[in-house]
């Protein structure tokens, strides 16, 4: 059995090849293992798996078999989601266990524990303001050569001639998946906008995400 | 059975708590973690410290259980069973060990203790009174500096009745006596096999019952052309020394007795296993790296049959080991039977600010079991 005590708890199998292939990139000293609940033990890749499983997972910590945890969770939207109701749930979640969220975030949230465990890391998709999900942070993070092509993908998304399938907060994911169906390698994961290079990396928000793990998994930490 | 477990002062667990115990209980961590130490706590535990425990408990980590008189004095030597406490010496203050459960006052203490000679009035048959000195054991804390000091022990409590072991007395005629409450009935498995003769004499005590049945049914668990067992005198030892006995095993289709002995560790750790459990009726039974001998596919049964004797029996199961394979096997079964309580506990180090490297358990109840056994997570 592998061992591993630095994970990265993400609600499903999109988002963990996603982040596999940012944290490749980022060339860290430490290697992480990128999860959904279920890779672990939970019982649900959702948003609401990953709230189950955070404790037994923090528990860990004490005798450091756990090392270093963040969570990239969605925000989704109002009225069961949303940024402050997500935020929130997991303040609740992670209280009882010493955790309490840091006045100085750096890039994403961070939680700092009251007994010195390294400082448990939080990311509501896509900025930890907006309502939203993966898509949106990419949305955001389009490389200025893709823009146009990009925006031709919002606009034939925006003009099909038929009434559209999706529900309405699902639209930034029709784009995106429009615009990664018109790449070198139409039909894989968003990861591939990573491998193309398809994203800009000087952007705020690729730094902010960027600047946030590099914290939460500096081997220094630990 | 105890329901949680607080050990403090007792070698490297200076104040460790267990806040949930099950009906069957596995114990992980890394090497030198203090796992075996939770064993030998219970042992001390169930045993209410008991002198001769305690001696052979010293005896098994070549530690000093006496006083040795010819040592000239200025050449440094530990005293008896100091190194039963937290850092191998006795404490300044007056800490005693405490073995027992979570805010139960029913704890076992030892203390270590001065002799010290008090004045008590006596008054003979005549009406005369008296002066005498007797000795009596105090604290470190209650000691002053003016009372003479007449020797060291022990000092054991268990619920208000307590027992004194004296480090001058060394002879072994009437120490045997003193104890305190009726011990627990305790069965421990070392990693190393045990003796022939006591297997023997155990299977003694249940040839021909019940139980014996059930030591057969165990032994098929690894062998399943085994049929039958038998213990019977070493014809092959020089008529000199005392008598062994060894065991002797009927297999289908073998028309000739064969040699438990030869048949692999694996039987000869079951048969352990089962006749150890018995005695153990009411009490604890401890078994040190449950894995030895033991190959994976057959551990999963072994946990069902523990499971089911230990409920039976009313005995409280605790077992360490290292290997992944036994922790999935306990899993399983601790899942599978709902009815019957199974808790795995993780010793190790703390990495907090306020109690870094103290020794600290986690606790694994079924579900979060279930979670780390389809997980990558470091359960060892």
């Amino acid at each position: 059995m592998a061992s591993q005590n630095r994970i990265l708890l993400v609600e499903g199998e999109t988002d963990r090849s996603f982040f596999c292939e940012l944290l490749n990139k980022l060339n860290l000293q430490v290697a992480v293992k990128v999860a959904p609940p279920r890779d672990l033990g939970g019982s649900h890749n959702t948003k609401e798996g990953v709230f189950n499983y955070l404790p037994t997972l923090l528990n860990q910590s004490p005798d450091g078999s756990l090392v270093n945890l963040a969570v990239v969770v969605d925000a989704d939207s109002e009225p069961n989601g949303g940024y402050q109701r997500t935020l929130e749930r997991v303040t609740r979640i992670v209280s009882p266990l010493r955790y309490s969220l840091s006045s100085d975030p750096i890039g994403g949230l961070i939680y700092k524990h009251e007994d010195g465990l390294a400082d448990f890391g939080l990311w509501i998709m896509p900025d930890n303001t907006q309502e939203g999900m993966l898509e949106d942070w990419l949305k955001q993070c389009v490389h200025p050569n893709e823009q146009a092509l990009f925006n031709h993908a919002v606009s034939v998304v925006g003009e099909l001639p038929f009434p559209p399938k999706f529900r309405e907060i699902h639209k930034t994911k029709a784009e995106v998946s429009t615009w990664m169906a018109w790449q070198k390698k139409p039909g894989h994961g968003l990861y591939r906008a990573i491998e193309d290079n398809l994203l800009d990396t000087d952007s705020l928000l690729y730094q902010k995400l960027i600047n946030w793990l590099r914290h939460i998994y500096s081997p220094d930490v630990a | 059975m105890l329901k949680s477990l607080v050990i403090k002062n007792f070698r490297s667990l200076a104040d460790f708590e267990v806040a949930k115990l099950g009906r069957v209980n596995l114990i992980v961590g890394k090497n030198n973690s203090g796992k075996s130490l939770v064993l030998e706590a219970l042992r001390i535990y169930a045993g209410n410290a008991h002198q001769e425990l305690l001696e052979k408990i010293a005896q098994e980590h070549d530690e000093r259980h006496f006083l040795d008189k010819n040592i000239k004095e200025g050449i440094e030597v530990s005293l008896p069973y100091e190194d039963l406490f937290t850092g191998r010496k006795f404490p300044k203050e007056e800490k005693p060990i405490v073995i027992g459960e979570l805010e139960n006052e029913d704890a076992l203490k030892i203390y270590h203790v001065y002799k010290v000679g008090k004045d008590f009035v006596a008054t003979d048959e005549e009406g005369n009174k008296e002066t005498i000195k007797r000795p009596v054991s105090i604290t470190s804390l209650e000691l002053t500096g003016h009372r003479l000091i007449i020797g060291e022990g022990l000092l054991i409590k268990k619920k208000g009745d307590s027992v004194n072991i004296d480090f001058n007395v060394i002879s072994p005629d009437f120490r045997r006596f003193a104890t305190i409450d009726n011990p627990l009935p305790c069965s421990f498995i070392p990693t190393h096999l045990i003796a022939m003769n006591e297997l023997a004499s155990d299977w003694d005590s249940i040839a021909l019952t019940e139980a014996e049945e059930t030591v057969k049914d165990a032994m098929k668990i690894i062998l399943p052309e085994f049929e039958n067992l038998i213990f019977v005198n070493d014809s092959t030892y020089g008529e000199s020394k005392a008598i062994r006995r060894i065991a002797k095993v009927k297999i289908k289709g073998l028309s000739r007795p064969v040699p438990l002995s030869s048949l692999g560790n694996g039987m000869l750790r079951i048969l352990q296993f089962v006749l150890k459990i018995f005695p153990a009726k009411g009490g604890f039974f401890l078994i040190d790296e449950f894995e030895n001998g033991l190959h994976y596919t057959v551990q999963e049964k072994i946990w069902e049959l523990l499971f089911e004797m230990a409920e039976k029996l009313d005995i409280q199961v605790f077992a360490t080991t290292h290997s992944w394979d036994c922790i999935e096997s306990f899993s399983k079964v601790a899942i599978d039977r709902k009815d019957i309580d199974g808790v795995l506990f993780r010793v190790g180090r703390s990495v907090r600010d306020s109690d870094r490297g103290r020794v600290i358990a986690t606790v694994f109840d079924e579900e979060a079991l279930y979670s780390i056994t389809q997980s990558d997570v470091e359960v060892r």
